[in-house]
């Protein structure tokens, strides 16, 4: 057994030997750091007397005192600079600690002597964890101190400082035990950079691999649930971890946790190969020959596929289409085996002669990256087929791309307040249990879909239907989840009457309308919360505010209204209006002066609530309380009504024409399959202009226009592929000078035409005449 | 003592060290000789816990030595180039190497450095590698440690100093029972230092005989036979290793002990006779021949 005061000795003795990188990182952190905080307060103090002497003293204080706050938990907080620091620290004490590895004379010297192995690991491992916590702190209260001394401290800097230190600390020891690991695989500092470099990388490259191929060839791949960033890395942890944390505000327990028992992980494993490792690797590349031919075929493979990869993006390479460039692509590939299995082999015999060598290596890797050429590009796995059988589902979510979500106020919140995308709002909350009717859906739709040829150039465009994408993720009884794409033709009946049934159910609204959920009422009755909420009703143009206690009731009517929402009657439907829900959160920081009152910076989000013509209870609310607008613009306010018809189709037809006589130089583009390809996706030449305006001030033609125009942020052309504006039609009104609108507002306001609800006059009084 | 059975240890498929027995008493000078690749080096990194062999067992006074502290604080090894902490001198040396040796004999050290005439603030970057080998040869002496394992530390010392630190071993083998083990590539190194050898050669222990068993057990004597009959006699009567004639003198390395040697001349008459004293390349090329191998090509070049 180790005693104490041999230990401690032995640290001591230790220590001595990597006096420098006990200088590096005191500089770093007990001088740097605290030196770059006081003049970040210097800074602000100096600032501060020209804003006393614009505001005041008073205000100046106020003003000053939250941007000291602010900057030094910039400085003392979690933040990149301290990452790179960190990391930068933990692999120069790695590396240093256990150096000697690298060197027979010193292993010769070090393991003669009468040391245990676990202890002289214990005392190094130990020492290059001191010789960056001690100088951290120490830098942490000595900034805290400069701080203090200063006013600049407050509750929120201790918490960042205390945060900081937890992750900082817990980040250093993955990277230390990540670059630990890194050299007791490898015999020199070269091969030891690369291996560590890696272990950075390689999930990155195998992820990224794996999404560009399946993104490549499979149609019903789906991004979510699929993210490049790597999850066994601690750098990624680190910025979850802060990321989270500068939302709530505490430290997430679970990526702690995770960060923690992956550190302690690598750190285990790089005991045990410490322990393993062979006195005479040294000098060698690679510690353990075994590891040798796996290290590299795990690396030669992902990194041609990669290659493949970059080709089929130079060459534009789209296997739905054509196989034109697949021959580059292997091409790409081949090589990649050849000269990373070559490259390696030389690291491993330091002689570049040895670039041949291991032919079998090279044979293996090629075949590895052909099977795996061959999965993705025949589906081996049947991948772009899959459908869980329903008795292995126990729920599904499914998630609309772009469905009810007003242009502002898409945003949503999880059960804890904090802000989250639809896709993982859906994730979290939407529990569908109509497995069949989805699964059948699914099949029939991808079955009919795979039978539409899109690149057919023929005149069937208008027969393949109107396909809306979607994302479906499978929850499978043993925990898996399953995310695919799906294309659904939302003019087909069946299809239609399937997503009636799916949107009808109060799970698909509860987990993916905001406003279904229980969190925007407890916003508005958590009055002390971190967000401010603000309700108001209205077309985005007209806008009336509402008061909480109205907008708790509203809300509840609304939810109630909600329940006869389907997909057929939103679609058919144009939004009366919107219920608008404005959350801002004041984040700590720079206060400062807007119109005589002190102000804070914030961050908003939006929620919108489109309210429709059968929500009948909803309207009676909104008829009772005096919010509800008969029509999209009040007559009375209008002076004038303009209407620009850009006569899309008129514009084509002369663009065509003059390609067709002049040349394609004529109209200023050179490649006329470019053009043809441009005409067919619906982009024209800006040169050919085919608009046509038309002022319209007579009241009985204001009045026909007022009850046929709707605002463009509330007929939003979206999912269901419903009611949408005419985008041949602008219209333009203007508000009378003297209007409320005017002052309040702004003088004009842009409308729209739904289609087919054009009128006559003006389609008349528009048209393009050559 | 220290006990090597049956050790094998390859690198990277090449074996180093081949099936090696020997053992090593106390209180005894060690040599283990061999030619650049023989193993000597393998031998006593393992020897000295550095490296696990392969297969065998090595034992230090019973116990096994690979990360065992019981066995290894009784070892003190010499590499052939020895280490010492970057920018440390004699003085850094002392402090480290007391802090893992319990018994260093910190006064003895500094005697050393004086009579050595190494200076103790010097940083050891700026030594000669003589010096370098006088110093490491010091700390392991300082270490008290029972058994001194050198590895080609005595290659490029001068002879004053050479003489200095046999004086030094023996006086610790006196007070103490040190044992030291010392490899060379060189028998002239060791002829004047060791009591035991043992021969490498590509991995394998060609021999291990204690030095004077070696130099009792064969004899050189040149002589002048009266007559032929006298010649033919003693030669048939002699386990004749090697016999060198230069006119009528006769030098004859001959295997036995002196007396019954000189039992077999007296039945004869001699013009001439003398017993000559044999040097340890003489004893070692009439060993190897025996064996099969010329160790002038293996040792002496």
């Amino acid at each position: 057994m180790t005693s104490k005061s041999s230990f401690l000795v032995s640290m001591k003795e230790n220590s001595k030997r990597r006096l420098w990188v006990w200088i590096v990182s005191a500089l770093a952190f007990m001088l740097v750091f605290p030196a770059l905080t006081a003049l970040t307060i210097n800074g602000i103090i100096r600032a501060g007397r020209q804003v006393a002497e614009s505001y005041g003293n008073t205000i100046a204080g106020e003003i000053i005192h939250e941007r000291l706050i602010n900057n030094v938990i910039r400085m003392v907080g979690m933040n990149t600079g301290m990452l790179l620091l960190s990391s930068a620290i933990a692999v120069i004490s790695a590396v240093q600690g256990f150096s000697y590895l690298y060197s027979r004379k010193k292993i010769d010297f070090y393991m003669g002597m009468p040391v245990k192995r676990k202890k002289r690991f214990l005392v190094i491992w130990l020492n290059g964890i001191l010789l960056y916590v001690i100088p951290y702190l120490a830098g942490l209260a000595i900034s805290l101190l400069i701080a203090a001394g200063n006013g600049a401290v407050d509750r929120s800097v201790f918490v960042n400082a205390a945060a900081a230190a937890v992750a900082n600390s817990i980040l250093y020891l993955g990277v230390y035990h990540m670059a630990i690991l890194a050299l007791m695989m490898t015999g020199n500092i070269v091969v030891t950079g690369f291996a560590f470099l890696t272990f950075c990388l390689y999930e990155f490259l195998v992820r990224m691999v794996s999404q560009g191929y399946k993104q490549m060839f499979f149609r019903y791949f789906s991004y979510y649930g699929s993210d490049r960033m790597p999850v066994l890395s601690p750098f990624t942890m680190y910025i979850n971890l802060s990321s989270r944390f500068s939302y709530t505000n505490r430290l997430d327990a679970k990526y702690l946790i995770g960060m923690l028992v992956f550190a302690a992980a690598l750190g285990m494993l790089s005991y045990i190969c410490y322990l393993k490792r062979p006195a005479e690797a040294a000098g060698r590349a690679m510690t353990f020959g075994i590891t040798k031919p796996f290290v590299k075929v795990l690396l030669v493979v992902p990194a041609a596929l990669f290659m493949g990869g970059v080709i089929a993006d130079v060459l534009d390479f789209n296997p739905e289409l054509s196989m034109e460039g697949i021959g580059w692509m292997i091409f790409a590939m081949a090589l990649a085996v050849l000269l990373g299995s070559g490259v390696i082999q030389v690291i491993y015999e330091f002689d570049i002669k040895g670039c041949l060598h291991k032919i079998s290596h090279i044979v293996i890797s090629a075949a590895l990256v052909a099977l795996i050429f061959i999965a993705f590009r025949y589906d081996l796995f049947g991948y772009d087929s899959y459908i869980p059988s329903q008795n292995q589902i126990k729920s599904i979510a499914f998630v609309p791309d772009y469905y009810e979500e007003p242009a502002y106020g898409g945003a949503h919140f999880d059960g804890s307040g904090n802000y989250v995308s639809s896709y993982e709002y859906a994730r979290k909350n939407m529990y569908l249990h109509n497995i069949e009717e989805i699964c059948d859906m699914a099949e029939q739709s991808m079955k009919a879909y795979n039978q539409v040829d899109w690149y057919a150039n023929d005149d069937t465009y208008d027969q393949r239907g109107t396909w809306v994408y979607v994302n479906i993720l499978y929850r499978l009884k043993n925990g898996r989840e399953v995310w695919r794409s799906l294309w659904v033709d939302v003019e087909d009946a069946h299809t239609v009457e399937t997503l009636d049934k799916i949107v009808g159910t109060e799970e698909f609204k509860k987990g993916f309308f905001m406003g279904a959920s229980d969190s925007l009422t407890a916003m508005l009755d958590n009055k002390e919360g971190k967000y401010k909420i603000s309700t108001s009703y209205g077309n985005r143009i007209y806008q009336q505010k509402m008061s909480d206690a109205q907008a708790k009731e509203f809300l509840a009517i609304y939810q109630k209204d909600l329940a006869l929402a389907n997909f057929s009657n939103v679609r058919e439907n144009t939004p009366v209006g919107m219920l608008s829900f404005s959350i801002t959160e004041e984040l700590n920081g720079s206060v400062y002066l807007s119109g005589g009152v002190m102000s804070r910076a914030t961050r908003s989000w939006d929620v919108g609530v489109y309210i429709y013509p059968f929500y009948k209870d909803s309207i009676a609310y909104l008829k009772e309380n005096g919010y509800y607008m008969d029509a999209q613009v009040k007559l009375e306010d209008i002076a004038k009504i303009q209407v620009v018809n850009y006569n899309y189709d008129a514009a084509k037809a002369l663009q065509e024409e003059r390609l067709a006589t002049a040349g394609a130089s004529a109209i200023g583009m050179d490649d006329p399959a470019v053009l043809l390809e441009m005409g067919a996706a619906g982009k024209y030449d800006t040169e050919i202009d085919a608009r046509v305006y038309a002022d319209y001030t007579q009241e009985e033609q204001i009045r026909e226009l007022a009850e046929c125009i709707y605002p463009n942020d509330l007929v939003v052309d979206d999912w269901d592929c419903g009611k949408k504006l005419d985008r041949n039609y602008q219209v333009i009104v203007y508000f009378k000078t003297d209007s409320e609108m005017t002052k309040n507002y702004g003088t004009d306001a842009w409308y729209g035409f739904l289609e087919g609800q054009v009128p006559a006059f003006v389609m008349e009084d528009t048209a393009y005449k050559e | 003592m220290i006990e090597i059975r049956n050790v094998t240890k390859s690198y990277d498929r090449i074996r180093a060290v081949d099936n090696v027995s020997v053992t090593i008493k106390e209180n005894t000078v060690f040599g283990l000789i061999g030619t650049n690749g023989a193993g000597k080096s393998t031998v006593l990194r393992m020897l000295a816990g550095v490296l696990e062999p392969e297969k065998g067992e090595i034992a230090i006074d019973g116990l096994p030595v690979f990360d065992n502290m019981e066995a290894k604080k009784n070892i003190y090894f010499i590499a052939d180039e020895p280490y010492f902490f970057a920018n440390s001198n004699a003085m850094d040396m002392q402090k480290y190497l007391r802090s893992i040796y319990p018994e260093f004999a910190a006064e003895d050290f500094n005697n050393y450095l004086v009579n050595f005439g190494l200076d103790k603030k010097r940083k050891i970057n700026t030594y000669s590698k003589g010096m370098k080998k006088q110093l490491a040869l010091i700390c392991g002496v300082c270490s008290n440690a029972k058994y001194l394992l050198c590895d080609e530390t005595f290659d490029g010392l001068d002879p004053v100093m050479r003489q200095g630190i046999k004086s030094i071993f023996a006086s610790e083998m006196e007070r103490r029972g040190m044992t030291p083990v010392i490899a060379s590539h060189n028998l002239r190194e060791l002829e004047d230092i060791c009591d035991h050898v043992g021969l490498l050669h590509k991995g394998g222990v060609l021999l291990s005989k204690d030095l004077e068993d070696m130099k009792c057990n064969i004899q050189k004597v040149q002589c002048v036979f009266k007559t032929i009959e006298d010649e033919a006699k003693v030669i048939s009567a002699l386990d004749i290793m090697k016999n060198e004639k230069r006119g009528s003198l006769n030098v004859l390395t001959v295997r036995g002990n002196k007396a019954e040697i000189l039992a077999i001349f007296a039945t004869v008459n001699t013009i001439f006779f003398e017993a000559l004293p044999l040097s340890l390349e003489e004893i070692f090329i009439s060993e190897t021949e025996v064996v099969g191998y010329d160790i002038k090509k293996l040792i002496l070049g």
